[in-house]
């Protein structure tokens, strides 16, 4: 296996040798999974703070407390691979759906997508920063 | 131009209208957010977008726009109602071709449909993935 440090990714490979490819990838992921991570939190954080409506006290006490507490990332890594998870954590009495009507929206209220844009709006930028080069 | 195509899509149903009802003489589907306050259960909501892309090669543009369609129905025991329609909104727009003014259209994709009840109101969310060329 040869490689040097001259393409935009960083590797050009000379010679097929898939564990050594799977090895750098996985080393490359777990290295910037956290960068990602981080990135589409801060990003969902601005979307949720940004929203203004409903603009009565409660929802926006609402609204910042998701976005100063409960929003979050986490990464995985098992056999299969490495995951990156953000969204809202589990609710200290067991709320599983934190956010998910801000989202949504539901019958008597709009929707304020935050979670979906900071993942798909960013796509290229996640991508380019998953393949950021290994120094 | 989207929401006049998922309108005309779903209103033209008789089958989907038959089961709605109905607001100002036309099937209660709704292409604002929330639906008008005196609107009547069952109805549909499909005005969230939450992601816009670009889905553009070297000649060509094209966008990939996600629509969320939402579904009420009064929390009376059952789910039949609510089911049938969700059904039937996936049947009528999962891979089926839609008139977009000044857009060739690729494709369409539903995810769904999810659980969204709230309190007394049924809820399921289809999310649609619609893919467009521009002309």
């Amino acid at each position: 296996m040869t490689k040097s440090l001259t393409g935009p990714s960083g590797l050009i490979w000379e010679k097929w040798d898939p564990e050594a490819v799977q090895e750098m990838v996985s080393k490359s992921l777990r290295k910037n999974a956290p960068m990602v991570g981080k990135f589409v939190e801060d990003d969902a954080r601005r979307r949720i703070d940004m929203i203004k409506e409903p603009s009565d006290k409660p929802n926006r006490a609402y609204r910042r407390y998701l976005s100063r507490w409960v929003l979050t990332h986490s990464i995985e890594e098992d056999t299969t691979g490495i995951t990156i998870y953000i969204g809202m954590k589990i609710g200290r009495r067991g709320q599983t759906h934190h956010g998910f009507y801000i989202e949504t929206g539901s019958h008597t209220a709009p929707a304020h997508p935050f979670l979906r844009p900071a993942l798909f709006q960013n796509s290229r930028q996640i991508t380019t920063m998953l393949s950021e080069p290994i120094q | 131009m989207i929401a006049q195509a998922l309108y005309t899509a779903l209103a033209s149903d008789v089958t989907l209208t038959g089961l709605l009802a109905t607001y100002e003489a036309a099937p209660a589907i709704f292409t604002t957010d929330p639906a008008p306050a005196d609107a009547v259960l069952p109805y549909i909501v499909a005005a969230s977008i939450p992601v816009d892309m670009a889905f553009d090669t070297k000649t060509t543009l094209g966008r990939t726009i996600w629509r969320d369609i939402r579904i009420y129905a009064e929390a009376l025991g059952s789910v039949v109602l609510i089911d049938q329609i969700a059904e039937r909104v996936r049947a009528l727009l999962h891979r089926q071709t839609l008139t977009v003014a000044g857009y060739d259209w690729v494709l369409s994709d539903c995810a769904g449909p999810i659980s969204a009840d709230v309190d007394l109101v049924y809820g399921r969310i289809i999310t649609v993935k619609i893919t467009l060329d521009k002309l």
